[in-house]
């Protein structure tokens, strides 16, 4: 356990030395979140309609825009040739990239949507249920997404190869998330949605750290 | 968890049963055979030096030994009983640039499960005082490369396996890796260097790649 958090301070050191990177994603969500109310109007009844999904949607481009480092810094400066070679098996080393990711990520994401859902205006008892959604669906795009920057690693056009292998693979995070919040504001129990989003997050859990891992074996090959 | 025992490091005695056992190793890049029919055996307090010309395929058969590349054919068997089998170097150094030198071998060495003051024995050895604050994107290709074969200090890895550990030192700098080099041999190790150099530190095996080249050239893959 003790590599475990070894490696994901190392991470997190990083990312406050690189903390551009975490503000550039965090204000991506921001602006673009922003953007929808200019582009929509400002009539209440469909910003409110639409909300969640503009909140899930974003949130889902957000996560990708720093998956793009997840793997590529530590391969391109041989650190991730060192890790490998180290005692800390190949599995811990992704799963802890993974959790620093969502904490730099999907962390900050969770935190800001109540806000941005102000400039939705969407009712103020959606706030918890879209923070719960987020907290239990956000962890799920960095285990997926960690499978897409793994297997896109050393490839031309990553930038684009990865969207394309992982954002099919959000779907199911994407309809259950917004359904959680919609049933929920709507005042109906939302309770089976959210067991679905945590259903989604045990098996990613349990399946992508292994799969990034053994991808990463192939791509720095 | 990762099996991760703390072994205690065994640097002044001798390790008993480290060996390195390769027989019939080949292996391919983009559709060309780098080298064929690879075999030797290394034990403790054994060095092997692999030289070659460029494209023989050193800085392959390392990788390939490291676990980082797959062999086509043929074995690498490693026998260690450190939980910690091999400590690789490689073109790059793996310093992230926005940490200090302290940051990074401080890192290497919680990872490595190193003793306490491990940190410290390596900066004495590789005489990195006085950069010991600086990100290491900051320094020169020599530095860099210092700080970067410090982290060797660090572990208790049994096999060393270093590809072209001399670029960009200077003579001084030379010294002080073949003094790690013999001192990591002394004490029961195994070294493996891919090189053209070796001034101090002479390897007691020696491969050259040449000879393991394919028989039969194939007709390299066009990459359209």
């Amino acid at each position: 356990m003790n590599t475990f958090f070894i490696l994901v301070g190392r991470d997190l050191r990083l990312s406050v030395r690189h903390r551009a990177d975490t503000v550039m994603v965090a204000g991506f969500f921001a602006i673009t979140v922003i953007l929808f109310p200019f582009g929509i109007g400002p009539e209440p009844g469909i910003l409110e309609r639409v909300g969640a999904g503009i909140i899930w949607v974003t949130a889902l481009l957000a996560s990708l825009l720093s998956l793009d480092h997840l793997f590529s810094d530590d391969e391109q400066d041989g650190a991730l040739d060192l890790l490998l070679t180290s005692p800390a098996a190949p599995t811990l080393v992704v799963a802890a990239k993974i959790v620093a990711h969502w904490l730099t990520t999907g962390l900050p994401l969770t935190l800001l949507a109540p806000i941005l859902g102000v400039t939705l205006q969407m009712p103020v008892g959606s706030a918890a249920p879209m923070m719960t959604a987020l907290l239990i669906g956000t962890p799920t795009l960095s285990l997926i997404g960690a499978v897409g920057a793994a297997l896109t690693l050393g490839a031309r056009r990553r930038g684009i190869l990865m969207p394309l292998v992982v954002l099919p693979l959000y779907i199911p995070i994407l309809i259950f998330g917004v359904g959680a919040i919609d049933t929920a504001s709507m005042g109906f129990d939302a309770g089976g949605l959210f067991a679905v989003l945590g259903g989604f997050l045990l098996i990613a859990a349990a399946l992508c750290p292994w799969a990034a891992a053994a991808a990463l074996k192939i791509a720095s090959e | 968890m990762t099996g991760f025992a703390m072994v205690p490091a065994m640097s002044n005695q001798t390790q008993s049963s480290v060996t390195l056992n390769v027989s019939n190793l080949s292996a391919r890049r983009g559709g060309r055979t780098i080298f064929e029919g690879l075999s030797f055996e290394l034990q403790n307090g054994q060095s092997m030096a692999v030289v070659g010309p460029n494209g023989s395929g050193k800085s392959t058969l390392l990788r390939v030994l490291a676990g980082l590349l797959r062999s086509e054919t043929g074995t690498v068997q490693i026998n260690s009983y450190n939980t910690q089998d091999i400590c690789f170097s490689g073109h790059r150094d793996g310093l992230k640039g926005a940490l200090t030198v302290h940051e990074n071998l401080t890192f290497w060495a919680n990872l490595y499960s190193a003793a306490e003051n491990a940190v410290e024995t390596a900066i004495s050895l590789m005489a990195l005082e006085a950069v010991l604050d600086m990100p290491a994107d900051m320094l020169s290709a020599g530095w860099r490369r210092r700080a970067g074969l410090a982290r060797l200090a660090l572990g208790t890895a049994s096999i060393w396996m270093l590809d072209e550990p001399y670029t960009a030192l200077d003579t001084e700098n030379v010294t002080r890796i073949d003094n790690l080099l013999s001192a990591h041999v002394e004490s029961g190790g195994i070294a493996l260097l891919a090189t053209h150099q070796a001034p101090g530190f002479t390897p007691t095996q020696r491969i050259d790649m040449a000879n393991y080249r394919a028989k039969a050239p194939e007709e390299p893959e066009m990459d359209w």
